[in-house]
């Protein structure tokens, strides 16, 4: 799989909230390729990959809790664990209000924790916070 | 030491009597107990052929004294009491217990002085020792509180029962007067008059903590009535027991059955006497019976011990079993009482209710479970109802028309509801009984910011004034308060009249408890509904008069009562509600 020099790499199963993502990054001036990985093993095999072939580390990875396979809290412990990838900004992007997962992921090395809104603008808004994490990175 | 009385039928038999040609010595050779006769010396002039037995010498009594017959059997406290009857000028009674190896005979010893010296007139009272020991054994095994009191008021022996009952060490009851304990004192004068007359009942006494409790009183006018009376009443309470009461000694055989052991297990008194109490064990706990007897030569006490245990006619029973040791007048256990109740009944209501109970609570968990999860997966589906009419209002507005437009924005408006709802759901089924945390302290000064913070658009656009007091730390996880404070201060905006709402939030001691209370000047509660409004998705407005879930209050009164408290209103119509609460005070 031929990876573009500069990405995203996004994990979530949810094609619509990708759409949503692209279109609040766009709206935000940011047009880098994203990579998808659609549940939670293809992420951690694609960490793996990264680990064996010296992949370009991606520019932000935004990660879904509620994934298929194995859940995201387990794909960012095996991200964090991950040391070329230990500057990457992560996003936790999830519909959950529940404190401990805010505090899991804190925990456990998220940059961020976004709560996926209900609301159209506040979803676009997502698209500025991303992009600040990418200029401090 | 007692004094007897020559009326005493049986007992007295004065020495210096002869009548008929009959001599004395005749007379008293053909009585069947023993009778001796001592000189002032305490040398023994007289023996019947009863007392020679006694006295365990083979032919004729020798020139020897008492105490040289008698080495094995007389201790210091009863040779004082051979010479007090010598010294008393009166006749006397008092207990001389013999020992022949393990066997321990008890006679009781009426003493008559004469100018030859003093008659002694031995009765055998071992039975009713023996009972008198299987009775208080009962009554410590019966956890009856009971005592003896002399005529007098004196304290003269206590159930162990009693003494835990009042909180009272044994030295502190025994000796002392009974009028000294008696919760009411005008009861004083009675209770002594009717101790005097012999009669016994039902008193409060004073507990050593302060408190009273009632107790059985048992009197007598003097130390023969004691041991009778209290022996009678004893035997009472044993036979008319719906328990069983069994005596058997250390070996575990059967020594006594009384009918409440009958009506248990089916067998008879003259069926089980003499035979071992393993009959009544079934196969797989026969070892039990070794242990507990072991446990009771030890002078342990087995109290309230369900096991099995088989009738006569095969059926197996749940029995409670209280078993106590009982000793002889020296202190050494030479058996057991044993109390046992049919539990059967209450057993297999307890199995049943266990059963239930567990089913009640997986059922619950389930419920619990498939709510959270629920609301937890219609979130997603929600949201993208929510966002993408929302994309679709956003990208062909030009295209839909006005109508159009408001239907979408209807539809957005219902989706946010039912996150709300869902919001509201998850949180109160996280609430559920079985996740109680422990150990965390919140400070309701800090939750009370946090709520404002959360709820500052509704207080700015309402203009509301808060008011907080200096309120205590709780036992509490923060964010639950703050929930329980943002949903108190949240209604108490949303319902307000016309005027600027004013809140007002205190905190007072009640008892073992911290009652907080939040005031507002609102639009109140009809009373009719003060005691509906915490019930789950209970609305007194429409949605559109008042936006609400349904499960605010719901949710605070889960908050409180899981941490041990209570919640309610007091309200009045156009005036306005104060919510209070309650949250135990925390120890320092």
């Amino acid at each position: 799989m031929g990876l573009p020099s500069q990405y995203i790499l996004v994990v979530e199963d949810n094609p619509a909230d990708v759409s949503l993502l692209k279109q609040a990054l766009l709206e935000h001036g940011v047009d880098t390729e994203m990579v998808v990985m659609t549940d939670g093993e293809k992420a951690m095999k694609f960490v793996d990959r990264s680990r064996a072939e010296t992949i370009n580390a991606p520019k932000l990875i935004i990660l879904d809790l509620n994934l298929p396979k194995r859940n995201g809290r387990e794909v960012l412990e095996h991200i964090r664990a991950q040391n070329a990838w230990s500057g990457v900004p992560l996003a936790v992007l999830s519909s959950s209000a529940a404190v401990r997962d805010r505090e899991d992921a804190a925990r456990l090395g998220a940059s961020q924790y976004i709560r996926k809104p209900l609301d159209l603008d506040e979803f676009i808004a997502i698209g500025s916070a991303l992009k600040s994490l990418l200029v401090e990175e | 030491m007692r004094p007897a009385s020559h009326d005493d039928g049986d007992a007295s038999l004065p020495f210096s009597a002869s009548s008929a040609g009959v001599s004395a010595q005749d007379i008293v050779g053909q009585i069947t107990e023993p009778i001796l006769l001592v000189d002032s010396d305490w040398r023994v002039v007289f023996a019947n052929a009863s007392a020679t037995r006694l006295l365990q010498t083979a032919g004729q009594v020798d020139a020897r004294t008492l105490w040289q017959h008698l080495p094995q059997t007389l201790d210091r406290e009863l040779e004082q009491r051979y010479r007090h009857a010598m010294t008393v000028q009166a006749p006397w009674r008092f207990e001389h217990p013999f020992r022949d190896g393990a066997a321990e005979t008890w006679f009781e010893v009426a003493s008559f002085p004469s100018a030859a010296g003093l008659l002694l007139h031995y009765r055998d009272i071992t039975e009713r020792k023996r009972r008198e020991e299987e009775m208080t054994a009962f009554v410590e095994a019966a956890g009856v509180g009971l005592h003896w009191v002399g005529a007098d008021g004196r304290i003269l022996w206590v159930s162990e029962t009693e003494l835990n009952l009042l909180g009272y060490s044994r030295d502190e009851y025994v000796g002392s007067n009974i009028g000294d304990f008696l919760a009411d004192a005008e009861d004083r004068s009675a209770i002594i008059g009717r101790l005097a007359r012999g009669h016994g009942y039902q008193v409060a006494l004073r507990c050593k903590d302060g408190s009273s409790r009632s107790v059985l009183l048992t009197a007598n006018a003097h130390g023969r009535a004691l041991a009778h009376e209290a022996h009678q009443r004893l035997a009472a309470i044993v036979e008319s027991s719906d328990d069983a009461i069994v005596g058997k000694n250390l070996q575990g055989t059967i020594l006594s059955w009384n009918r409440g052991a009958e009506r248990i297990f089916g067998y008879t008194a003259s069926e089980v006497i003499g035979r071992h109490v393993s009959m009544l064990a079934v196969p797989e706990r026969v070892d039990e019976i070794p242990n507990i007897l072991g446990r009771i030569s030890r002078g342990e006490r087995v109290e309230h011990y369900v096991t099995q245990r088989r009738t006569k006619d095969g059926r197996v029973l749940w029995v409670s079993l209280t078993v106590s040791p009982v000793r002889d007048s020296t202190g050494r256990i030479v058996g057991a009482s044993k109390v046992a109740r049919d539990v059967t009944e209450a057993e297999r209501h307890q199995e049943l209710l266990r059963e239930m109970n567990e089913q009640l609570r997986r059922a619950n968990a389930d419920l619990q479970q498939f709510a959270f999860s629920a609301a937890h997966d219609l979130q997603e589906p929600l949201r993208m109802v929510s966002l993408f009419t929302q994309l679709l209002q956003r990208q062909y507005r030009s295209q839909f028309g006005a109508e159009a437009d408001a239907f979408m924005t209807q539809t957005v408006e219902a989706a946010q509801r039912m996150n709300r709802l869902l919001q509201d759901m998850l949180t109160y089924t996280e609430l559920s009984a079985s996740n109680i945390p422990a150990g965390e302290v919140a400070d309701p000064n800090a939750a009370v910011q946090t709520a404002k913070a959360n709820l500052e658009a509704a207080i700015s656009e309402s203009g509301a004034t808060i008011e907080c007091e200096e309120l205590p730390l709780v036992s509490l996880r923060p964010r639950d308060l703050e929930q329980l404070f943002q949903n108190l201060i949240g209604n108490a905006i949303k319902y307000r009249r016309a005027d600027p709402p004013l809140i007002t939030i205190g905190a007072r001691r009640r008892g073992p408890d911290w009652v907080f209370s939040v005031k507002d000047n609102g639009i109140g509660i009809d009373p009719q509904y003060v005691d509906q409004i915490f019930g789950l998705f209970k609305r007194l407005h429409t949605a559109k008069e008042y936006p609400g879930t349904g499960l605010g209050l719901a949710i605070c009164q889960r908050i409180v009562e899981r941490a041990g408290g209570r919640i309610w209103v007091e309200s009045e119509p156009e005036h306005g509600s104060t919510f209070s609460f309650t949250l135990p005070i925390r120890e320092s």
